[in-house]
């Protein structure tokens, strides 16, 4: 169940972005989105702030979606190469397939199930 | 990073700060070009007014006293040592870039990206995993052109040989060193005698 807007209309570039960060942090492996280390990897999706996804026009009505995750310890480059194809599955889904253009994915940090020792 | 991140706000700041007061000065300036004389909107009605002579007589009466003989004034020192200081700091927040690079998997290549902290926490979680292994420590470097350098210091038991270590983490890095183009650099050393294999 998608969440509701708390403000003014949704438009499709941040309709894109949140979909696609759904389909990400769906996917196992992946923790959370990530905000980044100054909150600069954020879109505002009708007033709900949607942390570790920007969506940025590409020409043409197409939008590039950038994903900034935090993952669990698992294989990063495996996760990183399935994650573009679940995000390009969840958009068409969503009828908003003719509007993806490049997908970005960047892992800024790892969850450990124990925490990190400094 | 955070402290790269302070020094380009305060730099933004007082960026924002000197074009405000030249604005400022500008306006002064041609208001008080108005007039001539010495009197109502005339540049000299304007020193006065921002007392510049007393400024000039204090200012020569300082320097006066710092080129004196004798013992060193410490506290013009320090404050000199601390504007250098401050110099120095605001040339850091305009040159050093605030955003980190992040190690791509291709030269040029956005498409898939990873921090260096979470590369070094995952090389460091799969060297502990090796055989013989007390505890390592990761970190990673990025190259310019994609992929990079995992160095890891790793600590053994007695029991373990140096090489069979350092063939053993490079074993367990494969995946994540093979995935990001990562260069393993592994040393090893004997743990201390506190240490236990985890």
């Amino acid at each position: 169940m998608p969440p509701k807007p708390r403000s003014g209309a949704v438009s499709p570039r941040t309709e894109l972005a949140r979909v696609a960060l759904e389909a990400a942090v769906g996917v196992d492996g992946v923790a959370a989105g990530n905000a980044g280390p100054t909150g600069q990897y954020v879109t505002s999706w009708g007033g709900v702030r949607l942390a570790g996804v920007v969506a940025t026009a590409q020409g043409a009505g197409c939008f590039s979606v950038d994903l900034f995750l935090t993952a669990e310890l698992v294989p990063l480059h495996e996760l990183g190469e399935r994650l573009p194809v679940v995000v390009g599955e969840a958009v068409t889904e969503a009828g908003l397939g003719d509007r993806l253009g490049n997908v970005s994915v960047s892992f800024l940090d790892v969850e450990h199930p124990l925490g990190w020792a400094s | 990073m955070g402290f790269v991140i302070l020094l380009r706000a305060l730099v933004s700041l007082l960026g924002f700060l000197l074009l405000v007061i030249l604005a400022a000065a500008g306006l002064a300036l041609a208001v008080f070009c108005i007039q001539g004389g010495d009197s109502g909107l005339s540049l000299p009605a304007l020193a006065d007014a921002l007392r510049l002579p007393d400024l000039r007589d204090s200012v020569d009466g300082s320097l006066g006293d710092l080129e004196d003989s004798g013992p060193v004034d410490l506290l013009a020192l320090l404050i000199g040592l601390g504007l250098i200081a401050l110099a120095l700091a605001l040339l850091l927040g305009v040159f050093v870039p605030a955003r980190e690079r992040l190690v791509s998997v291709a030269p040029g290549d956005e498409g898939l990206a990873a921090r260096r902290r979470a590369l070094a926490h995952i090389a460091r979680a799969l060297a502990e995993r090796s055989d013989g292994i007390t505890s390592a420590k990761a970190k990673v470097k990025p190259a310019r052109r994609g992929g990079g350098k995992v160095k890891v210091r790793a600590d053994r038991t007695r029991q373990t040989e140096a090489g069979a270590a350092r063939e053993r983490i490079e074993h367990e890095l494969a995946p994540l060193s093979d995935g990001f183009r990562l260069k393993p650099k592994v040393r090893t050393r004997l743990a201390d005698r506190g240490s236990r294999v985890q």
